[in-house]
């Protein structure tokens, strides 16, 4: 298969179809125990909870819709005529654009020439016109569109809104890809070595040592400079920095379960030991790994940020709140400072990681309630 | 006791093989020295002599593991591997991709800088957490404990790049109650390092707060807690002698998270206060692609976390006697 | 209650309790009164949610935070303990009124000296100087019969046995000189040789302090040993109180008589049990009327709708219910003759020189140093249809016997052969998985033996698609269906989680389980320790009648004498890793040989009478397996311990075709 089918339209679909299935797939089969209806009846008793539950699907909505997306024919920017190959005749497409760009474009299309604040009818900075009478004034000239920029616009006329919407998908990809990838591994060694201990665990035991004992923030730095940044690039790095983490959880809580009267009574049953790790192991950790989940989750979009801030993120062509604050920085020791990029960014990632904090306590209090 | 230090010393050898092994794999195999020399060199001037040369001048032109063009001993030492991983375990750093500068020296001189920054912001985080965990969970479900964890929600929720923009914007550009960023060695440097350690602490409270208060309310609802309170001790008492002597015990056990934390902390404050210390360098070595040295930080932040590790196992045998007599 | 309040240390009356739910309260405690003399012992004894330790825990003001005392007083010396501010609460606490707890080891600070724990009280009470302190800590911890107290003193709590822990809980009681000893199952966690020399320390000390005692517990036969006076506690509420001789003898409430009816012993043989249906009702369940009607068999429609009041039956005797004289209705005996002297078939099960050695490792490369010798050597033969009882302290290896047998422990020699044909020893886990379902184990803690996210339809299915994977989905069905009625519960059973069951019905379940797979051999383990009395009774009952009916053979591994006594055939004492004596269990029962034997029955409180039997008390605790005295392993603790005992493994000898023991000098 060619590598460019891998950063086509169909590819990223297909993938958030995936996803999106199996999520779905899983909550369906969750659905059908009864330890899980009880924990999903007490987080919706939490008023709180439900209304963070409803922002986080909002934030999810925008990040799906950012996901999926196609590519349109080339049409002539004045005839509106579709573009055909000179040659075959074939319908010439273009580069494609997610759902949520074709969504924002009537803001997005809105360019200023540079800066202008949240909501002005002028722009920010006066410039020198002539009046009628013909001295030179200081003016504020009009926006061309004026009123339609909630966040205002940056040094070049983009819509900063659209920015910080554009930023939601990296954020919650982030969030949510490494624990996502971090699971599968820590799953399988985790139990792994609770369960079967000796050499096993010995070898899990010092991978996750080492692992461990290098600061994640210096093996980021190591990882993205090696391999570059980019989303894909950090999400794995987070991933491999934060397994050990879940895999010793897991681990521990795999040979506190091995010594429980049931786990022993399969075993005096004669159940295989693969069948009593998938059985009986398995389901009595999950809730673990669903915690750790909605935990992380607010913690990995702050670091997101601080990661791309300090240059081993996801880099410039991907927008992020993290690329935004670096911005702002430059942007603040202007005068008059340029204050909203800043308040973009601020206000977006509060809006995503409060609601997840939140969400994440009535997640943890419902499933483990010794956690309280 | 000293079993126990001594295994957890000796379980050190091992781990720290283990890092360097890993930052080799990512520094020389995954990244060869001919990628490091095209990259420093840019596309242009990439001939292949050029990539010798410069390969030769930074001491990349040896063989990986063996190298077969000596005889004796030094086949082994001869080697990138032994100069170039090997050689941090006895404190040969070598020299800057870039400058060519040896990084030793730069390396000691940063570690003061860096240490001033860091250790406060320890040890007023941990004395901070330890008294408001300890209020909040004496007054578990009060108003009290309430608004401390809405206040730890919210903390929270707001990225530490925030917290710096915003502190430095206010109480240095707004209030002018301490410079900008800058750092001066000695007295003056209360001054510079006042705001970057504050905003360090507030940084780390809201998730510390939350786990204090869970370790001090398990530990009060046990029973010597009852049994404290049947021999008529004053509350105080029963919390600062019995409950928070017991409650060290999971704080300690989370000390190398922490640890962990400052690192991050650290490089953010570094580069935002321009504190010339480890954080500000790796972040300049991020920016100049100087592998040299991230390799170097790598490293040596392992050892340093190493180091965080052993002091709190000392710890962990004075507090726990069942730790001490095992 | 003939009340001359002036007379007593502590009157307790209209005590109300109440947890906070949520928004709603759930009453714990109902109208609870009762009272102290000085130097008396009075036992509060009842099941689990009786609420006796919450009573005792409102006294001194250390209930939860969720719990509120709504009514009722408390005099002390003059004061309403519930209504003091908690400085002076805390002023009485530790001094005038000191509790000691069920579990010695969570109840002492684990980072902190014993000394240092009890020299606090002094210093909080009686404001003794440093040194002074010192000395007194020192007496305290000798006249708790400490030896060595100097150096105990600075001891941390893991460094001392349990029975050593609960002396230092004690010691610190003892400490602040009080007039009032509350001690919650203060013998609850600890074997029964231990509890006796606590039960023996407490009353000495009874006696030369002249301090009052209110015993908690649960435990009939402790309280008919002890206590002066007795308070019978049902779901919250005081049902009966008398004296001691009174309430055994002449129990009015029907929950008495039939609880002191449903503690099994040796006089039941043969018999059902006379256990009371349903289970201990929860705080939380509305029952309007008398609290025991929905498991009373005399219950009228009139006690299921007014609460009964107290009735003063004279001598201190006094009763909360409606029909106190009515007779109760017969138990019925089993028509089955006793088997004891059946003639018997091939063995089931025979177990050879059974080791059990988990290897010890230290050092920094981890080596292998020792072993801890679990199970040293045991010898056994298991017929089918009888129950053999395995008895013995923690740490006796009973469990691990058991562990072995089904395969959860390592074996390191002898053999485990089952119908006479396989040695189940050295066979390859695959090879062994066919004969997994002759052995089966059900397990002590009711609330872990059973996964909580599967149903106890896919519980007792597990071990069918294993064993019998031929089955189609309907047949294993209906089997289930079987199963589950035969133990006693509901169709509807099979679709639920185990977190809708009692401890009772988890038992149930745990059988049914191990029946699924027909087995020959079931090993108890401590099955009915965790349950409450009348709960343990259907639960003895229900094992009695699938044994009639399959023909099933139990191994009873158990530190309760009286389960043994009323369900075992045989029985097999083990110490430190050995069987000490064996035998059938009217032999051994009636004339134990071995002094080990002797000295746990002696120990062992019973409802009779105890002032016939002989007083025999052992020393200290049951030495580690870690390191096993030499020679015979018992020589330590046993009174008639000679020069040979110290050096010679003692033989083994018989005294009937069925009885033996291994000692030196068996006590005739």
């Amino acid at each position: 298969m060619p590598a460019t089918f891998f950063q086509s339209w169909w590819f990223q679909n297909l993938l958030t179809l995936g996803l999106l299935t199996g999520a779905a797939l899983l909550a369906w089969r969750l659905s059908r125990r009864e330890y899980w209806r009880n924990a999903f009846h007490e987080i919706c008793r939490n008023r709180l909870a439900v209304i963070s539950f409803i922002i986080l699907c909002g934030y999810g909505a925008i990040a799906i819709l950012d996901s999926v997306g196609w590519r349109r024919p080339l049409r002539h920017p004045e005839t509106g005529e579709v573009a055909r190959h000179p040659e075959t005749g074939k319908v010439i497409l273009d580069q494609g654009a997610s759902a949520l760009d074709y969504l924002l474009a009537p803001i997005s299309a809105k360019r200023e020439k540079t800066y202008s604040a949240p909501l002005a009818a002028t722009d920010y900075t006066p410039t020198t016109a002539m009046s009628s009478t013909g001295q030179p004034q200081r003016v504020h000239a009009p926006l061309t569109y004026p009123r339609s920029h909630l966040f205002g616009t940056d040094r070049i006329g983009q819509d900063v809104f659209c920015q910080a919407c554009k930023s939601i998908r990296t954020g919650i990809i982030i969030g949510l890809l490494t624990t996502i990838l971090a699971v599968p591994f820590a799953l399988v060694f985790g139990t792994a070595a609770g369960y079967y201990g000796g050499w096993i665990d010995d070898a899990t035991q010092y991978v996750c040592a080492v692992l461990s004992s290098i600061p994640t923030v210096l093996f980021i730095a190591a990882f993205m400079i090696i391999f570059g940044q980019g989303l894909p690039q950090l999400a794995l790095a987070m991933g491999i920095a934060s397994w050990t983490g879940l895999c010793r959880l897991l681990r521990g809580e795999t040979i506190r379960l091995r010594e429980t009267d049931f786990v022993l009574a399969a075993k005096a049953m004669g159940v295989p030991s693969w069948r009593i790790i998938l059985r009986h192991i398995v389901p009595n950790v999950l809730h673990l790994i669903l915690i750790t989940t909605v935990i992380r989750f607010s913690s990995e979009v702050l670091a997101e940020a601080a990661f791309t801030y300090l240059g081993i993120g996801v880099g410039a062509d991907t927008m992020s709140w993290g690329a935004m604050i670096n911005d702002a920085r430059t942007e603040l020791t202007r005068e008059p400072i340029i204050w909203w990029k800043l308040a973009a960014a601020f206000t977006f990632m509060v809006g995503l990681v409060l609601p997840a904090n939140l969400f994440g306590d009535a997640v943890r209090d419902a499933l483990d309630p010794r956690l309280r | 006791m000293t079993h126990y230090l001594l295994r957890r010393l000796l379980y050190l050898i091992p781990t720290l093989l283990g890092v360097n092994l890993i930052v080799f794999l990512l520094f020389f195999l995954v990244n060869s020295p001919d990628d490091m020399a095209r990259q420093a060199l840019g596309d242009k001037a990439s001939t292949p002599e050029n990539v010798e040369r410069w390969k030769e001048a930074h001491g990349y032109h040896y063989p990986l593991f063996i190298n077969r063009d000596v005889a004796g001993v030094a086949r082994l030492t001869e080697t990138i591997f032994f100069r170039k991983s090997l050689a941090l375990f006895w404190g040969d750093f070598g020299r800057s991709d870039m400058t060519l500068e040896p990084l030793g020296a730069e390396i000691r001189q940063r570690i003061a800088p860096s240490l001033c920054l860091t250790t406060p912001i320890f040890l007023v985080t941990l004395l901070t957490n330890i008294l408001v965990a300890m209020l909040a969970a004496s007054r578990r479900a009060s108003r009290i404990d309430l608004a401390i964890q809405l206040a730890c929600v919210l903390l929270m929720s707001v990225s530490s790049l925030i917290f710096i923009i915003g502190g430095q914007y206010l109480f240095a550009k707004t209030l002018r109650i301490v410079p900008v960023s800058g750092f001066l060695p000695g007295a003056d440097m209360a001054k510079f390092l006042l705001l970057p350690i504050g905003i360090g602490v507030l940084g780390g409270l809201g998730s510390g707060i939350r786990l204090y208060r869970t370790f001090f309310l398990e530990e009060i609802g046990k029973d010597y807690v009852r049994t404290a309170r049947a021999k008529g001790l004053p509350e105080a008492n029963v919390l600062f002698r019995h409950v928070l002597k017991n409650a060290m015990i999971p704080i300690l056990a989370n000390v190398p998270m922490q640890i962990l934390m400052l690192f991050m902390g650290n490089l953010l404050l570094e580069s935002f206060f321009s504190i010339p210390g480890l954080g500000g360098y790796t972040i300049m070595a991020i920016n100049t692609q100087d592998f040299a040295i991230v390799r170097v930080m790598v490293f040596l932040g392992s050892v340093l976390y190493m180091a965080g590790l052993l002091l709190t196992d000392i710890c962990y045998a004075a507090v726990d006697p069942r730790v001490r007599f095992q | 209650m003939s009340s001359q309040p002036e007379q007593h240390l502590l009157a307790v009356s209209g005590l109300r309790i109440a947890f906070r739910q949520g928004g709603a309260g759930v009453t714990a405690v109902q109208d609870a009164s009762f009272a102290i003399k000085p130097g008396e012992m009075l036992a509060l004894v009842g099941e689990s949610g009786s609420g006796k330790s919450i009573t005792a825990l409102s006294l001194l003001g250390l209930l939860p935070p969720n719990a509120v005392v709504e009514a009722g007083q408390a005099h002390f010396q003059g004061r309403d303990l519930l209504a003091l501010p908690a400085s002076e609460s805390r002023a009485i606490a530790g001094r005038r009124i000191a509790m000691i707890f069920q579990e010695p080891m969570t109840a002492l600070n684990p980072v902190l000296t014993v000394g240092w724990q009890i020299g606090e009280v002094l210093k909080q009470h009686h404001q003794l100087p440093r040194a002074e302190r010192q000395r007194r800590v020192v007496d305290l911890l000798a006249q708790v019969g400490i030896p060595d107290p100097e150096q105990r003193a600075s001891d941390y709590p893991h460094q001392l046995s349990g029975g050593m822990r609960q002396r230092v809980m004690i010691a610190m009681a003892l400490a602040g000189q009080p007039e009032l000893l509350i001690a919650d199952e203060p013998t609850t966690a600890l074997d029964v040789t231990v509890q006796a020399q606590i039960m023996d320390l407490l009353q000495a000390l009874r006696r030369q302090y002249g301090t009052a005692i209110l015993l908690i517990t649960h435990n009939l036969a402790l309280v008919n040993e002890q206590a002066d006076r007795v308070a019978v506690m049902y779901a919250g509420s005081i049902v009966e109180t008398a004296g001691c001789d009174d309430l055994f003898r002449r129990p009015a409430h029907p929950y008495t008589r039939l609880l002191l009816r449903s503690i099994p012993s040796v006089d039941q043989r043969g018999q059902r049990l006379a256990a009371i249906t349903g289970s201990v009702p929860k705080p939380e369940e509305a029952i309007p009327g008398c609290r025991f009607a929905p498991r009373c068999p005399l219950a009228t429609p009139q006690c299921q709708a007014e609460a009964p009041l107290f009735r003063d039956l004279g001598h201190g005797h006094g009763v909360v219910c409606h029909l106190a004289e009515a007779p109760l209705p017969e138990v019925q005996t089993d028509t089955a003759a006793s088997k004891d002297d059946v003639v018997l078939p091939s063995p089931v099960l025979q177990v050879t020189g059974l080791q059990v050695w988990f290897p010890r490792q230290s050092g920094l490369l981890r080596r292998t140093i020792g072993y801890v010798k679990a199970v040293d050597g045991i010898d056994f033969t298991l017929w089918p249809g009888e129950t053999l009882a395995l008895v013995g302290e923690s740490g006796c290896g009973k469990t691990t016997v058991g562990k072995a047998l089904v395969g959860l422990a390592p074996v390191n020699a002898g053999r485990i052969v089952v119908h006479g044909k396989t040695d189940l020893t050295g066979l390859h886990p695959r090879a062994l998985r066919p004969f997994r379902q002759t052995i089966q184990m059900i397990f002590q803690d009711p609330f872990s033996s059973l996964d909580p996210r599967l149903t106890i339809g896919e519980t007792i299915a597990e071990g069918m698609e294993i064993h019998q994977p031929g089955l189609t989905s309907h047949e294993r069905q209906s089997r289930m269906a079987d199963l589950i009625a035969k133990v006693g519960l509901p169709a509807d059973a099979l679709r639920r989680y185990p977190h809708q069951f009692s401890g009772g019905q988890r038992q149930r379940i745990g059988l049914a389980r191990s029946l699924a797979v027909n087995p020959a051999v079931v090993i108890c383990d401590e099955c009915t320790s965790a349950l409450d009395v009348s709960v343990q009774a259907q639960i003895l009952n229900l094992l009695k009648d699938l044994q009639h009916e399959l023909g099933l053979a139990y191994l009873f591994i158990t530190h309760d004498l009286g389960v043994v006594s009323f369900l075992a055939e045989r029985i097999a004492v083990m110490y430190l890793g050995r069987i000490v004596e064996h035998g059938q269990t009217a032999e051994v029962m009636a004339a134990p040989r071995h002094p080990y034997t002797k000295a746990l029955l002696a120990a062992a409180p019973t409802l009779d009478s105890a002032d016939g039997r002989p007083k025999l008390r052992l020393p200290g605790d049951v030495p580690s397996p870690i390191n096993p005295p030499a020679g015979c392993h018992f020589h330590p603790r046993c009174p008639y311990a000679q020069a040979v005992c110290r050096t010679m493994p003692p033989p083994s000898a018989s005294f009937s075709p069925t009885h033996s023991c291994t000692c030196h000098f068996p006590v005739a």
